[in-house]
């Protein structure tokens, strides 16, 4: 089972006539049970490469398969989004927003009500299933829309900087119990991001992507073994990746490394 | 890099709570404000009646409308004229709200649409209504049948316009999570769009409401022969001051218990699963 992006591009027409090319000839590949953060500067198209792979936007040319099927529109079953911000519906409560897709589908509400129940209680939140989203805080909106997402046991988990609008301390205790969570559950993961820290924290493998046209620069392997404690931070790998990743980003070396990709 | 973010987030979340920082006032100094503001109304209505020296026919004497708003409730006959005017702003208002939510919704699905209707519906709301209903009475007689032609035609503007922006501006992070969770295209709809745009759609109903209310007093007024319109429009030409002021006060607490009905039936955060 794996997740496959191969010749991915996506071209934008703009109002004058010109092509804006997000997505250049984009091709990889994730293992089940991998975890893949994605990283690169701001406008590169990394969130444009996310909704590719969940079939929200279909790519220009090119095909993203999930076990060899070729995926050609939105299916949470397959590949399951959690989006950046408060994406909860405001009109219903907790549980009802975990079980949006099990609902949609069809589930009965006792089956899917249940399911959702699980769900909030893996995320933490079962006290809190007859809330409405306002009376959240932020980290727990996001828990409800990874409760959602996990709802309908997607083959691929797809986040889209979900912890983009925290503050830095809850972004990171919430980081920490959600991987956590993630990987006891062997789930495959692709996490967009814009934080150095999470991409090496949680990932197996980090994907750093270039700006226009948006192209995967250089791919890291994260090799100490998950889930990974705070005390992973104070080793010296983690320092090493760090210090590579923030040269990497550092636009005028990506765009030489996009240009040496180029040649 | 996310700091800024951060800020303007928790910024504008603790204004929304609270625009000017002030602290909410005491309950207590709210209650005593308000029968100041009675007695004040009340106290001055009795100075000027007595030494002030007013026209009765400006300002009747308070206990003489007191008196009649005593003997319009004991009687019944004003219970009627009530329920005829009632009747006539609530058949109004469900054809307004129908129509107007219909044409809408329907009209926000596409730009085109859209593009046609919106200046249209604007030019209605915009339109004095009341020109058009010496045509009503022709068209449709007398009794109340006119009035509620006429008060549905005034609502409906302010309706349909405001479902059609509520429909044109719902929230796209919440499409986009139907799309993304499988949603078909009737799910879209009703559980998506139509509660996404559900609070504006109910400030368009508000204002349709009000809307009503006064097309069919005024068309009351202007011709008919039952309904509370008709009993403002009689003691007026009859100069029955008291009874005038009675039915006024009558009017007032028929239009607050038709607001508090809206206001309930619009209560925000009321679950509503639409199919």
């Amino acid at each position: 089972m794996s997740l496959i992006a191969k010749n991915l591009s996506v071209t934008y027409g703009t109002g004058s006539g010109r092509e804006l090319v997000a997505l250049d000839d984009i091709n990889f590949e994730i293992a089940r049970g991998e975890f893949v953060t994605i990283i690169g500067p701001s406008g590169c198209g990394k969130s444009t490469l996310l909704h590719c792979l969940g079939g929200m936007l279909k790519p220009s040319s090119g095909v993203v398969t999930l076990d060899e099927e070729p995926i050609r529109g939105p299916d949470a079953r397959r590949a399951a989004f959690v989006f950046q911000d408060y994406t909860l519906l405001p009109w219903r409560q907790v549980l009802q927003n975990a079980v949006l897709g099990l609902r949609f589908d069809g589930v009965p509400k006792a089956k899917a009500n249940a399911k959702g129940e699980e769900m909030l209680a893996l995320v933490g939140l079962s006290d809190f299933r007859e809330a409405y989203p306002r009376e959240l805080s932020g980290g727990m909106q996001q828990r409800v829309a990874i409760a959602r997402a996990m709802c309908m046991e997607p083959g691929i988990l797809l986040m889209d900087e979900p912890f983009g609008a925290l503050d830095e301390q809850t972004r990171r205790q919430l980081g920490f119990e959600m991987a956590r969570m993630l990987s006891e559950r062997d789930s495959t993961v692709v996490m967009v991001t814009h934080s150095l820290d999470e991409a090496i924290m949680w990932a197996d493998r980090i994907l750093v992507m270039s700006a226009r046209p948006g192209r995967i620069a250089k791919e890291i392997r994260v090799t100490a073994p998950r889930p990974r404690t705070h005390d992973y931070i104070a080793t010296e790998e983690f320092a090493a990746l760090r210090s590579e990743l923030f040269t990497l980003l550092d636009q005028d070396n990506v765009s030489d490394l996009a240009e040496s990709v180029d040649r | 890099m996310s700091a800024p973010a951060v800020a303007t987030q928790s910024l504008s979340r603790k204004a929304s709570r609270n625009p000017t920082g002030q602290r909410p006032p005491r309950r207590s100094a709210v209650i005593a404000l308000r029968v100041g503001a009675c007695v004040l109304f009340f106290g001055g209505w009795l100075y000027l009646q007595g030494p002030g020296d007013m026209s009765p026919v400006i300002l009747p004497n308070l206990e003489k409308v007191f008196l009649e708003l005593g003997r319009f409730l004991t009687t019944g006959q004003v219970y009627q004229a009530a329920l005829v005017t009632l009747g006539e702003i609530l058949g109004a208002l469900a054809i307004a709200a129908t129509l107007g939510f219909a044409v809408g919704f329907w009209g926000a699905r596409k730009n085109l649409r859209s593009g046609v209707l919106e200046p249209l519906l604007i030019w209605g709301y915009l339109v004095p209504t009341i020109l058009f209903y010496p045509l009503f009475l022709l068209w449709l007689g007398f009794g109340t049948s006119s009035k509620i032609g006429y008060a549905a035609v005034s609502a409906f503007f302010p309706i349909a316009y405001n479902c059609l922006r509520a429909y044109q501006r719902v929230e796209p992070r919440y499409i986009q999570v139907g799309r993304a969770f499988g949603a078909s295209a009737r799910q879209l709809d009703w559980q998506i769009k139509f509660r996404g745009g559900l609070p504006l759609a109910a400030a368009g109903l508000k204002l349709g409401a009000a809307q009503a209310i006064v097309s069919v007093i005024v068309a009351e007024m202007l011709a008919s022969s039952q309904g509370l319109g008709f009993l403002i429009q009689l003691y007026a030409q009859s100069f029955r001051i008291p009874s005038l002021y009675a039915i006024i006060v009558i009017v007032l607490v028929v239009v607050g218990i038709l607001h508090v009905a809206v206001k309930l039936l619009l209560r925000e955060d009321a679950p509503v699963e639409a199919r």
